[in-house]
C-alpha cells in the first residue's frame, strides 16, 4: 500500500535544482524587496552550507534509518542560527520576514540534502553541491526580490530609480510572488532549452 | 439582580466575540489567507503532487493531519514551556522535531512502517509535509495570542492545505488537456495559476469584511 506522502512526489520525476527551487518559493511570501531577497537567501545560504559541511563531515556515519531525521535537526539548528543571526545583524529586516527566514532555511537545506547520501558521494563533492547551492538560493531570492521591488514599488534597495514609473501593485502582493517566480522558471527553462539545443545535448 | 444580569451580559458578549474570532481564524487560514495561495506554504505537493483528485485528497488530508497534531503540540511546548523557562529560541529546532515526530507517528500509522527509511525516496513528502507542519506551527504563536489561537491555526491552516491541494489537482488535469507552451510545461504554468487563484482568493477578503462591517 502505497503512504499518502508518497504522493508528494508526484507523478514526474523530480530533480534536485526543481526540488530546491520549490523549496525556496515559500520566501516568495515575504520577499518583496531585494533587500528582504537578500538576508531571506543569505540565511538560507548559511543553512544549507551548514548542514553540507556536517553532512560531509558525518553523512557516512549517519544510520540509514534514521538520515532524514539528522538532516532536519541540522536544518533547524543552523535555521535557528541564522534567525539570531538576522535578528541582530538587520534586526528590521528580521523582523519583516518573520517566520518566513528560519522556515526557508529549513526547507532549502532539506532539499540541498539530495544526493548526500549516494553512492560515490565524497565529502568534497557533498561540500562543494552544498556551496553551489547555497549560492543559488541567495542569488535566487535576491533577484526575485530585486524583480518584485523593481516592478511593484519602482525602487532598487530602497533607492527610486525613474521618476514617473507607475508601479503593478499585484507584483508586490500575494499574487504576484507566484506570478514572478512562474515568469522567472519558464525563462530560466527557455534559457536552458535554447543552450541544450544549440550544443546538440539533452533538454 | 442588575448586576447579575450585567456580568451574564458581558459574559455572552465575551463569548460571542470569541466565537466571532475563531469563525474569522477558520475563514482566514481557508479562505482569505489561505496558507498556500496566500501564506506559500507547502507549495511542493500543491504544484508538483498528483494529478488524480483522489490521490490529492489523501495527501492533503494526511499532510492537514500531521500539521494539526504539530501545532496542537507545539502551542502547548510554547506557552507551557519555552515561554516559562524563557527558551524561546529553542522553538524552531522543537518544533522541527515534534514535525517531524508527527510525520514518523502518522507513517506508522497509515503504513505500518518505518517511513523515513527509505531517505532520497522521501525526501520530498518529508519537505512538503515539514513546510506545512513547521510553518503553520510557527505562524500559530506568530500573533502570541494563546494556546487556543496557536493550536487552532494549526487545525484551520490544514483545512485550508486540502482544499488548495484539491484545487490545484483539479487545476493540473485541466492544464495536462491544454496546449501549453514548451517552456511553461510543469512547475511554471502551476506557479501562474496558482497566482491567478490566488487573485480570485483575495476577492474572499472584501466579501468578509462587508459582512463583518
Amino acid at each position: 500500500m502505497r503512504s499518502i506522502f508518497d504522493d508528494a512526489r508526484g507523478g514526474a520525476p523530480m530533480d534536485s535544482r526543481l526540488a530546491l527551487a520549490l523549496a525556496a518559493v515559500v520566501a516568495l511570501a515575504v520577499v518583496t524587496t531585494g533587500q528582504l531577497g537578500l538576508v531571506i537567501g543569505a540565511g538560507a545560504a548559511l543553512c544549507v552550507i551548514g548542514t553540507g559541511l556536517i553532512l560531509a563531515g558525518l553523512g557516512r556515519l549517519i544510520a540509514p534509518g534514521t538520515r532524514w531525521f539528522v538532516c532536519l535537526l541540522f536544518a533547524a539548528t543552523f535555521a535557528s542560527m541564522a534567525d539570531m543571526i538576522g535578528g541582530v545583524a538587520a534586526p528590521k529586516i528580521a523582523s519583516a520576514a518573520g517566520f518566513y527566514l528560519p522556515l526557508t532555511a529549513v526547507n532549502c537545506a532539506l532539499a540541498a540534502s539530495w544526493g548526500a547520501f549516494e553512492e560515490g558521494a565524497t565529502p568534497g563533492r557533498v561540500l562543494s553541491g552544498a556551496v553551489k547551492k547555497g549560492v543559488f538560493c541567495l542569488a535566487a531570492l535576491t533577484i526575485v526580490g530585486c524583480a518584485r521591488e523593481l516592478l511593484g514599488a519602482g525602487t532598487l534597495f530602497g533607492a527610486a530609480l525613474c521618476a514617473g514609473f507607475q508601479p503593478v501593485r499585484v507584483i508586490a502582493l500575494a499574487p504576484g510572488g507566484f506570478l514572478i517566480g512562474g515568469m522567472a522558471l519558464a525563462l530560466a527553462c527557455l534559457i536552458a532549452r535554447r543552450r541544450a539545443a544549440k550544443g546538440g545535448g539533452k533538454v | 439582580m442588575p448586576y447579575r444580569k450585567a456580568a451574564r451580559g458581558e459574559g455572552r458578549r465575551q463569548g460571542m466575540s470569541e466565537t466571532i474570532k475563531i469563525a474569522a481564524l477558520f475563514i482566514g487560514c481557508v479562505f482569505t489567507d489561505n496558507i498556500v495561495f496566500s501564506r506559500y506554504l507547502g507549495e511542493n505537493p500543491a504544484f508538483a503532487g498528483p494529478e488524480r483528485i483522489r490521490a490529492s485528497a489523501r495527501l492533503g488530508a494526511g499532510v492537514a493531519l500531521v500539521a494539526a497534531i504539530t501545532s496542537i503540540a507545539a502551542s502547548a511546548l510554547y506557552y507551557f514551556v519555552l515561554i516559562p523557562l524563557g527558551i524561546e529560541f529553542l522553538k524552531t529546532v522543537l518544533f522541527a522535531l515534534l514535525a517531524a515526530l508527527a510525520l514518523w507517528a502518522s507513517g506508522r500509522v497509515f503504513r505500518g512502517e518505518r517511513w523515513g527509511a527509505r531517505f532520497p525516496a522521501a525526501l520530498h513528502g518529508l519537505i512538503a509535509v515539514i513546510s506545512v507542519a513547521l510553518g503553520l506551527a510557527l505562524f500559530g504563536i506568530q500573533s502570541a495570542e494563546g494556546f487556543l489561537h496557536g493550536a487552532l491555526t494549526g487545525v484551520f491552516g490544514g483545512a485550508g492545505f486540502f482544499l488548495a491541494v484539491v484545487v490545484m489537482a483539479g487545476v493540473r488535469a485541466r492544464v495536462a488537456l491544454s496546449d501549453v507552451p514548451q517552456c511553461l510545461r510543469g512547475l511554471p504554468i502551476g506557479l501562474i495559476s496558482a497566482g491567478l487563484i490566488s487573485l480570485a482568493f483575495m476577492g474572499f477578503s472584501g466579501f468578509f469584511r462587508s459582512m463583518t462591517g
